[in-house]
């Protein structure tokens, strides 16, 4: 594979940091591999979004609202998980993770989104700002409310400093086990499609839990190795249990039916006049 | 230039904005904007520029209000979100009230689309529908309102009902097909076989939108008189400031022209001789009856107190004979009425 280079090259930078850490990166359950599938069931209380840390030493975790409003957040005592405080702000919210040391700059960013009173801002606002030295940003980041399917694409943008960043390698893994690579054009976008690599896939969305993917990208200028990564849930497409032909069929009938609906009702109309 | 023809260039636009929104604001315009729209442009249209008020209150429901009631929470947090929405939306029909049924709603503009092109194919049009119709479809649209936006999803949120009424009228709402094909995308026409409750209420979407189209070529608005739009508007009705104004005169009784040129079988709007004001609760503020009323001054539509029109014989009469016109040209030299 052409990539294979780079995708050494990457991996190679990405080990530097784990001379001291683990990698800084969000998750949403207590240890990324292995997951544990638990069936999801109605939301009886309104739960309070929890995400953990891989390795959260010496990290520093901010959580942005919709508003640009900075909360710091702290870990729970001796542990690596951050349970997000209530904003007072529903759609999509910043949740940073960063560390710094003499030559290395690594960061790990997700949104999340909160459920409560209508924020009145734009995600725009928020998911344009700039955020970290080097960020990986979805161009679009999906509606709030929507999911990042497999099998369909998705655009990013790779920033340094602000500024597009072209002609580098950008990973993809999935918790699934997929691993896909490419390079930022001049505009320093790239876009991939989420592989269809669920196993054992029940019809409906709740029926499948959604896996992890995770973009990671690395600069090095003036002797700092910046390390970011950028992760969401993704999920099964419906496509696998919705049926366009069933759609159409169905469609069709209404039609028909309409059609002889309408037919009676002037036939009687007439007899009636 | 008639009014007509004016709202004709507002709806295209309206259609245009409220499809295909992203072109114009990008991509978040409908999570900037209000989110809680008189009208129903659908939050599944990824494109949208802004969202039907619908769909936020069946969530408020399912998702926040239950929720919070069943932790112990307070009405006044289990229910702010919603007083907040409806807060915005009740600004909004301040603005423009029902005119945004007439004048921006895609699903409605598509349905008189779908009369015209009827009437153009030469399909037999029923201009009026029967009392017997009317007052027994009238009642559908509260109790969907009812039920469907606020019932059903408090239910599936306390979790008595199965999730997938946790937004009913979503699942059976035809404009989220029809605003989601028109920009290309398939994913909203299926049949959904993941549970027996998806099937059945994917199969209703379809069929429902099919017969929406079929009866659409031959009757006036055929899903307005069903939407649950109309009964929430209604609740706001008297806070609008477009408002539908009659001065009856005794001639009034035995004319009867802006009823039958009513697209929403409004027969009051001809049979109320007391009332001034005259917006019933299906109107869509279209002010065809205002067009159509051939007596001076008895049907205006007003913005707070200024006249926008008024019924007058002059106008009347070149507005009648641009309708025979129109109506003269058919494909195919079928039916006239
Ligand atoms: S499906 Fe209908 S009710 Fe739901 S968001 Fe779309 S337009 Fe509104
Ligand atoms: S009543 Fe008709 S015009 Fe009004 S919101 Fe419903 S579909 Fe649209
Ligand atoms: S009463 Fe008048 S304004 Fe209202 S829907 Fe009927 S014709 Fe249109």
């Amino acid at each position: 594979m052409k990539n294979k280079n780079m995708i050494f090259i990457a991996s190679g930078l990405l080990s530097i940091s784990h001379l001291c850490y683990a990698e800084l990166l969000w998750s949403p359950k207590p240890k990324t591999p292995p997951i544990t599938h638990k069936i999801h069931q109605t939301n009886h209380r309104i739960k309070e979004k929890i995400f953990y840390l891989n390795d959260n030493t010496h990290a520093h975790v901010k959580f942005i609202t919709p508003s640009l409003n900075i909360k710091i957040v702290n870990a729970q005592k001796d542990s690596n998980k951050y349970i997000l405080p209530k904003t007072g702000m529903d759609n999509y919210h910043a949740l940073l993770a960063e560390r710094k040391t003499d030559n290395t700059y690594e960061s790990s960013l997700r949104y999340v989104s909160m459920r409560d009173k209508p924020s009145g801002y734009s995600p725009r606002k928020l998911i344009k700002k700039n955020k970290l030295p080097l960020e990986i940003v979805p161009e679009p980041m999906i509606r709030e409310h929507w999911h990042f399917y497999t099998s369909n694409n998705h655009n990013y943008k790779v920033l340094f400093k602000g500024k597009p960043l072209a002609d580098t390698w950008v990973t993809l893994n999935t918790s699934n086990g997929s691993n896909l690579d490419a390079k930022t054009d001049i505009d320093g976008m790239v876009s991939f499609i989420l592989p269809e690599d669920f196993k054992n896939i029940q019809p409906g969305r709740r029926a499948n839990q959604p896996e992890e993917f995770i973009l990671r990208t690395v600069h090095i200028s003036h002797g700092i190795t910046y390390k970011t990564n950028f992760s969401a849930p993704y999920s099964v497409n419906p496509s696998h249990w919705n049926s366009n032909i069933g759609g159409i069929l169905s469609l069709s009938i209404g039609f028909l039916s309409g059609i002889i609906i309408m037919r009676k009702h002037n036939r009687a109309s007439r007899r009636a006049s | 230039m008639n009014l007509t023809i004016i709202r004709r260039l507002i709806q295209i636009t309206a259609f245009i904005v409220m499809v295909y929104g992203i072109g114009l604001g990008g991509y978040y315009l409908a999570d900037k904007l209000t989110s809680s729209l008189p009208a129903l442009a659908c939050a599944y249209d990824m494109q949208t520029a802004d969202h039907c008020a619908l769909i936020s209150f069946q969530h408020q429901m399912a998702h926040h209000a239950a929720p919070v009631l069943s932790s112990g929470g307070s009405i006044i947090q289990a229910f702010l979100p919603t007083a907040i929405t409806l807060g915005t939306f009740a600004l909004l029909l301040i603005v423009l009230s029902k005119a945004f049924c007439g004048w921006i709603c895609p699903l409605g503009f598509f349905q008189e689309v779908l009369n015209i092109i009827g009437q153009k194919l030469g399909l037999q049009q029923t201009q009026t529908l029967s009392k017997n119709i009317t007052s027994k479809t009238r009642p559908v649209k509260w109790l969907i309102m009812i039920f469907l936006l606020f019932i059903f999803p408090l239910l599936a949120g306390f979790g008595v009902v199965g999730h997938e009424l946790g937004d009913p009228f979503c699942r059976i709402c035809p404009s989220r097909i029809l605003t989601t094909l028109v920009t290309g995308d398939t994913k909203e026409l299926v049949v959904d076989t993941s549970s027996m409750s998806y099937l059945i209420l994917s199969v209703l979407a379809t069929f429902l939108f099919g017969l929406m189209i079929s009866i659409g070529l031959m009757v006036r608005q055929p899903f307005c008189r069903i939407c649950p739009m109309l009964s929430l508007n209604t609740l706001f009705k008297k806070i609008g400031l477009v408002r539908l104004v009659k001065e009856a005169k005794p001639r009034c009784v035995k004319c009867g022209l802006c009823a039958k040129s009513c697209p929403m079988d409004i027969h009051e709007i001809h049979t109320d001789m007391e009332n001034k004001d005259v917006i019933y609760p299906d109107c869509t503020l279209c002010g065809r009856c205002v067009e159509f009323c051939p007596d001076k001054d008895v049907l205006k539509i007003k913005y707070a107190f200024f006249p926008i029109l008024s019924s007058d014989p002059g106008y009347f009469k070149k507005r009648k004979k641009a309708q025979t016109q129109w109506e003269k040209i058919t494909l195919f030299g079928g039916h006239k009425k």
